[in-house]
């Protein structure tokens, strides 16, 4: 059995310090490993992120993460990317890392992902090259996730992501904006690369539990959502049956 | 037409202060709910901390000094995740 503490959305700025790190107290207890899911900092500001840095250094599991569109606002991302990787966290884009827990391997795949909708309301890259560019990104992140997932040869796989790959956890936002709070092609790459769990953000007024057509879990792990400092998510049989 | 943001029908009004909310580095914040009735501008929401939530009154204030602003906005402080909240997927 190996247990997933996940969050995202937690929107740390310069005036975070000590608001997370008091609620981390018992995370090693509680989970093997902390999947943060986007969204980590207010403006992407590198001195928001080593607020963040600074109250995750004593969290004593592993901590993966990928970056969402607030991290990207400031054109920081990789002073972003630079000060979590010196506090031990791995910050996954098209790539993933692969963990051991209790003799079991966990490979985590992540991307920040985009927008584009759902199908039947989605769009296409056809037209203006800015729409073409859009979606064009949108079906480049799904593709770099697929094949991440596909390289990935472990007991478990968990894609990770900061926006929604399915509209069932979007659900509790306003319709009109579903096309920018994720898209299909995140769930066509979780379903061609298989996954046990998908772990993903963005959505703060959507919905925590969804599934991909493929039959795959979705959590929205937003922390608005969540209403406490992270889910726990198990996978597998408890030694204890 | 007007370049005067009050002058304007309150459904601008309201897309205005959501952009302004946005555009605060100190907020960055795209999912607070705005209400223009008249001259009151009513605000909800959840935010992380007191001075983001008294910062919403001072930007909304900064930008539409002759309306009244009522910040129903509510600081939230997450408590840890109970092992009773715990879900086994199958």
């Amino acid at each position: 059995m190996i247990r997933l503490a996940a969050v995202g959305d937690l929107h740390f700025g310069d005036d975070s310090a000590g608001t997370w790190a008091p609620h981390l107290a018992h995370l090693s207890e509680a989970a093997d490993a902390l999947l943060l899911a986007g969204d980590l900092t207010r403006v992407g500001r590198a001195d928001e992120a080593a607020v963040l840095a600074a109250e995750l250094i004593d969290v004593q599991v592993p901590v993966v993460a990928v970056l969402g569109n607030h991290d990207y606002h400031s054109d920081e991302a990789k002073a972003v990317v630079e000060l979590l990787d010196g506090a031990g966290v791995v910050v996954l884009e098209g790539d993933s890392t692969v963990l051991s827990v209790r003799g079991e391997t966990v490979g985590i795949a992540g991307t920040k992902g985009f927008g584009g909708g759902f199908p039947g309301n989605h769009a296409t890259a056809f037209g203006e090259p800015e729409l073409k560019a859009f979606v064009e990104y949108s079906a480049a992140l799904g593709n770099g996730l697929r094949d991440a997932l596909l390289a990935l040869d472990t007991d478990w796989k968990i894609a990770l992501m900061h926006y929604a790959p399915v509209k069932d956890t979007v659900q509790g936002e306003r319709s009109e904006i579903f096309p920018f709070l994720g898209s299909y092609f995140l769930a066509e790459a979780v379903d061609a690369g298989g996954a046990d769990l998908v772990v993903h953000g963005h959505a703060h007024h959507g919905t925590e539990k969804g599934v991909t057509p493929g039959g795959v879990h979705v959590r929205n792990v937003a922390q608005p959502i969540l209403r406490r400092s992270y889910a726990v998510y198990c996978l597998g049989e408890s030694p204890d049956g | 037409m007007t370049d005067d943001p009050v002058e304007e029908p309150p459904q601008y009004v309201a897309a205005h202060v959501r952009d302004w909310l946005a555009d605060d580095e100190r907020l960055a914040s795209l999912d607070i709910r705005v209400r223009i009735m008249g001259r009151k501008v009513f605000l909800s929401g959840t935010v992380a901390t007191d001075a983001r939530r008294g910062i919403v009154t001072d930007v909304v204030a900064v930008h539409l000094p002759d309306h009244e602003i009522h910040n129903e906005i509510v600081v939230v402080d997450y408590p840890e995740a109970s092992p009773s909240e715990v879900e086994t997927l199958t």
